[in-house]
């Protein structure tokens, strides 16, 4: 899967951190689409596929575990990437329990988090009409 | 003024239990959630902490600052609190935080697998076969944070004072029982333990001033204090004046004294016992002011089990169904938590000194040990001996050698025993001896050499080829002899002037 | 054939000491062997240039045998490339001895003896470390603008990739060499070493670039090939029967003592210094070597640009910035030391502030 396939979809109440990992993402060829309201968010992610998911734990109205639960109970082929500046092990396993695909902590180089989406793209079964 | 340290274990109803028991005593209740709330407001990177222990490769030095940064704060908010009125603390880690501390009641609450799991299932809305996943890994991640952190095997249940099985106990019964003991009166305070409990408060707010100021931020010190004498330590390149130092700790209260050691490299000196009045105390501190080196301590703690010696060290099994970074030990170490008296007491003769550098104590095994090694530490000699020391002498020395080479391996730092180091690196009277006749025996060479100047020439400039393999072996044999005889005399010259 | 072995006078004794001394300092400063300023050294007071490679590098290998013995630090060692190098350097050093004391028994226009071994030792001195200073230089200038990015590897990925057979795999530096290569680079190495005494220098960096070895291996390696080498190239020297004795002994004299303070200068000096020093002190033998070329030349009757007459002069030129050179980077390197050392004793209490 070629990284111009590649969909992601960026959630985070923080404008500025979506704003900057729009930018980078955006320049390292991927589509990117970016929500500072979680609620938003996931009626968008009912609406369209993406290919992963990057969203921020601690949110406001719908928090990032609640949105990892709500793409896995769809048993949907997304890739979870959780972030967070106040992890502890009990929310990284957690995550992990739940079906998250990795988790990165505050503060981070976008490069760290480019990698990760790397990883995640090459684990991808190629979507169904694509 | 009470300290009651719990040690929960995940989803063991600990925090529950700790707050009943404060509510019952009338103590302050802190958990640590609390301070982990304070560190992110501090802007340490907590989390970044934490998933070092999940994935442990992004664990740098920078991070290894933070953990001393967040250590320091956490420890200062404790004995702060705990000086003013009595607490109770519950946390992964509290009875470590507050070492040394001898009137901590240091509790460790567990429950069973048949009762976390249901109760896990519940919470997190997941699977059976899930939840005990969950359980396992925190466990197994809990271990290592205190493993790596701290240095110490954390489910050993010697570290506690008490430990409750809360799977069939109602927790205010349990709280109330713990009441009881509280009452003992090995757990009141002493005024050496307050006055340890105040040394430690002093240290961590010493290490905060140093670890919030930008120009200390990013540099290695060491910080300890005894009796109100805050001492630091710390690597000449680390820091080049002495006088920064004491102005960023100006501020201090309560401090009565500072003391800086500046030492451009470490001896690592690693025993199972140490002994104050010992000769060799005096041999390795001379050593250490010839190369201006701060001499850091490990004790190495023995334990019982034959099997963990450290000639079957199995690496251990990497999980690589998930990409999220797994390790699983088995082990089940024995260890002693509290730090020993005779290497404190040689520590504070070292501090005395001014060429302290660090005091450790780990496990005796040989993987606990190389964790327990700081590497970002400028090592110059590592001293290993008196280790096994209840076992037979042969195989004393055959350990140690064997520790010794895995030691010198991995590190890349000569390993000697305390016999090695005083003919090596002491001059006494015997050096002062050798160094004569070798010298004279020198001269003696030299003095015949341009005596018979003239035979000996003629003797190499023979021809022939019986001649020939006559000189060549004279000069095989002639010029190790002289130069290892040679090098003796200025080698123990150079030792004589300290310069080496 | 005992005028080969000159009259030593006092004098004479001091001043190979003081050479002993330099190059003591010197090869403890740079952590190689002081060859490349005995041998021109004791050239310039009337030794015999076979004498002077020949006592060198019998002093070379007592000095390697105590210096492994001190440290023990030969943990980097691939020891199967050692024997490797080992095996194809002795056949280096044997070919390089053979040729000069073949070169050795040619006569000048003057019926001495020597000359053209003097010529011959001189010139590849004169060109090979040329090569060595200039390459050093040149590094450190490089080193200033772009960033440390490891030693290049082209070279030894060409030669990999041209996979000529038999490769053969060496586990620890794990690197894949050509037996060919191999063999061309012991060779020269040992031949060099055999020549002028000075192998580590083609040796090290031919490891680095030629095969691909990381540094320290490269080191460690050398370390251990150092002594085998000196060993053998001193009993074939001896063999031929040009070993001095007494110069060997004296040079000891003044290169054990050196040595360790320029071992504790590269504590006390900065990497870049270090190189610095050197590449310079390494460029200015080079120098005062090639002043003193034309004497042979003339000996010879090769190109007549000065005449016996002038012999006087340009040995004391070349001997002066030999000299020069040498003893301006001790300098550099004591003061450095006696500054530490002074330093040390006052910081030594401890710091203590009351507040």
């Amino acid at each position: 899967m070629s990284k111009q396939n590649l969909e992601i979809c960026v959630i985070d109440d923080e404008t500025v951190v979506c704003k900057r990992l729009q930018q980078a993402l955006t320049k390292a060829g991927y589509t990117v689409e970016t929500f500072t309201d979680s609620r938003k968010a996931i009626k968008r992610l009912d609406e369209k596929h993406f290919d992963i998911i990057v969203t921020d734990i601690r949110m406001d109205n719908i928090d990032g575990m609640e949105v990892l639960s709500h793409i896995r109970q769809q048993e949907r082929n997304t890739k979870v990437i959780l972030i967070t500046g106040y992890a502890t092990i009990e929310i990284a396993r957690e995550a992990q329990v739940k079906g998250a695909y990795d988790f990165i902590s505050k503060p981070f180089k976008p490069n760290e988090l480019q990698q990760v989406i790397e990883r995640a793209a090459k684990e991808l079964v190629p979507h169904e009409g694509k | 003024m009470q300290i009651i340290c719990i040690s929960r274990g995940s989803q063991s109803r600990g925090e529950e239990f700790a707050e009943k028991l404060a509510a019952k005593l009338g103590y302050e209740c802190i958990s640590r959630e609390q301070l982990i709330e304070e560190a992110i407001r501090q802007k340490i990177p907590i989390g970044k902490l934490e998933t070092a222990i999940i994935k442990p490769h992004i664990f740098s030095e920078e991070l290894a600052l933070e953990l001393e940064h967040y250590k320091a704060l956490v420890t200062s908010i404790l004995c702060e609190k705990a000086l003013k009125h009595s607490i109770v603390y519950h946390g992964r880690t509290g009875h470590l935080l507050l070492q040394g501390v001898e009137h901590v009641f240091k509790i460790r609450v567990e429950s069973d697998m048949t009762y976390r799991i249901p109760y896990v299932m519940k919470q997190l809305n997941i699977s059976e076969k899930k939840a005990r996943r969950y359980i396992e890994q925190i466990e197994e991640d809990r271990r290592k944070w205190v493993r790596q952190f701290y240095h110490i095997e954390w489910d050993v249940f010697t570290l506690y004072d008490l430990v409750l099985n809360l799977t069939h106990m109602n927790v205010d019964n349990a709280a109330t029982a713990v009441c009881q003991m509280a009452q003992l009166p090995e757990f009141q305070a002493t005024p050496a333990s307050i006055s340890k409990l105040k040394d430690l408060y002093l240290a961590s707010r010493a290490r905060l001033l140093l670890a919030t100021h930008p120009k200390s931020r990013h540099k290695h010190i060491q910080v300890k204090a005894t009796n109100g004498v805050v001492h630091l330590t710390y690597l000449s390149q680390e820091v080049r004046e002495c006088s920064m130092l004491n102005e960023l700790l100006k501020g201090l209260e309560d401090a009565r004294e500072i003391i800086c050691t500046k030492a451009e490299s470490t001896i690592l000196w690693i025993q199972e016992s140490f002994d104050i009045d010992d000769d060799t105390y005096k041999k390795v501190l001379s050593l250490a002011r010839t190369w201006n080196a701060a001499i850091e301590l490990i004790k190495v703690v023995p334990c019982e089990d034959e099997t963990l010696t450290g000639e079957n060290q199995t690496r251990e099994p990497e999980n690589t169904n998930s990409n999220w970074q797994d390790e699983h030990n088995t082990d089940d170490e024995e260890s002693d938590a509290q730090f020993p008296k005779d290497i404190t007491r040689l520590y504070e003769k070292l501090i005395l000194d001014g060429k302290a550098g660090g005091e450790r104590v780990a496990p005796c095994t040989l993987k606990s040990l190389l964790n327990t090694i700081d590497r970002s530490s400028n090592y110059r000699l590592i001293i290993l001996d008196k280790i096994f020391i209840t076992k037979s002498e042969a195989i004393q020395k055959r350990l140690c050698q064997e520790w010794s080479n895995v030691l010198s391996d991995s590190l890349k730092v000569p390993v000697i025993t305390l016999e090695e180091l005083i003919s090596k690196y002491h001059f006494g009277p015997r050096q002062a001896v050798r160094l004569t006749v070798f010298a004279l025996l020198t001269a003696v060479i030299v003095f015949l050499l341009f005596h018979y100047e003239d035979i000996i020439l003629s003797f190499l400039a023979k021809d022939g080829t019986s001649w020939r393999i006559l000189e060549a072996i004279a000069i095989a044999l002639f010029v190790p002899l002289f130069a290892s005889l040679y090098g003796t005399v200025t080698g123990l010259f150079l030792k004589l002037i300290k310069l080496d | 054939m005992e005028d080969i072995f000159i009259h030593l006078t006092t004098a004479d004794s001091l001043q190979v000491i003081l050479i002993g001394f330099i190059g003591g300092v010197l090869s403890g400063f740079i952590g190689s062997g002081g060859a490349f300023f005995m041998t021109p050294g004791m050239m310039n007071i009337g030794v015999q240039g076979v004498i002077a490679v020949g006592s060198n590098i019998t002093h070379k290998f007592g000095k390697a045998l105590i210096g492994s013995r001190k440290h023990g630090e030969m943990g980097h060692v691939d020891k199967k490339l050692g024997i490797f190098m080992l095996i194809t350097s002795l056949v280096g050093i044997w070919l390089a001895v053979l040729v000069m004391s073949h070169l050795f028994g040619i006569k000048s226009s003057h019926g001495d003896k020597g000359a053209a071994a003097n010529l011959y030792i001189s010139l590849i001195f004169v060109v090979v470390l040329f090569l060595v200073s200039v390459s050093m230089l040149r590094d450190i200038i490089r080193k200033r603008t772009t960033d440390d990015t490891g030693p290049s590897k082209s070279i030894s990925e060409y030669l990999t990739r041209l996979n000529l057979c038999p490769m053969i795999y060496f586990p620890v530096a794990d690197v894949k060499i050509s037996l060919w290569i191999l063999m061309i680079v012991g060779l020269a190495t040992g031949y060099l070493a055999g020549t002028i005494g000075v192998g580590g220098f083609i040796g090290v960096p031919a490891m680095i670039y030629v095969f691909g070895v990381p540094t320290a291996v490269a080191t460690g390696t050398e370390l251990f090939l150092a002594m085998f080498m000196g060993a053998f190239g001193a009993i074939n020297y001896a063999l031929k029967g040009f070993v001095d004795i007494r110069l060997v002994a004296l040079l000891y004299l003044g290169s054990l003592l050196g040595i360790y303070i320029g071992a504790y200068g590269t504590k006390v000096v900065r990497e870049k210094t270090i190189r610095l020093v050197t590449g310079l002190i390494i460029l200015l033998c080079v120098i005062s070597r090639a002043i003193a070329v034309p004497i042979y030349l003339d000996q010879l009757n090769i190109v007549h640009w000065i005449g016996p007459s002038q012999y006087e002069l340009y040995n004391s030129i070349s001997k002066g910035l030999l000299y020069t050179s040498g003893i301006s980077g001790v300098l550099i390197i004591l003061t450095s030391v006696i500054k530490a050392y002074i330093k040390r004793r006052r910081v030594q209490a401890s710091f203590v502030t009351k507040t």
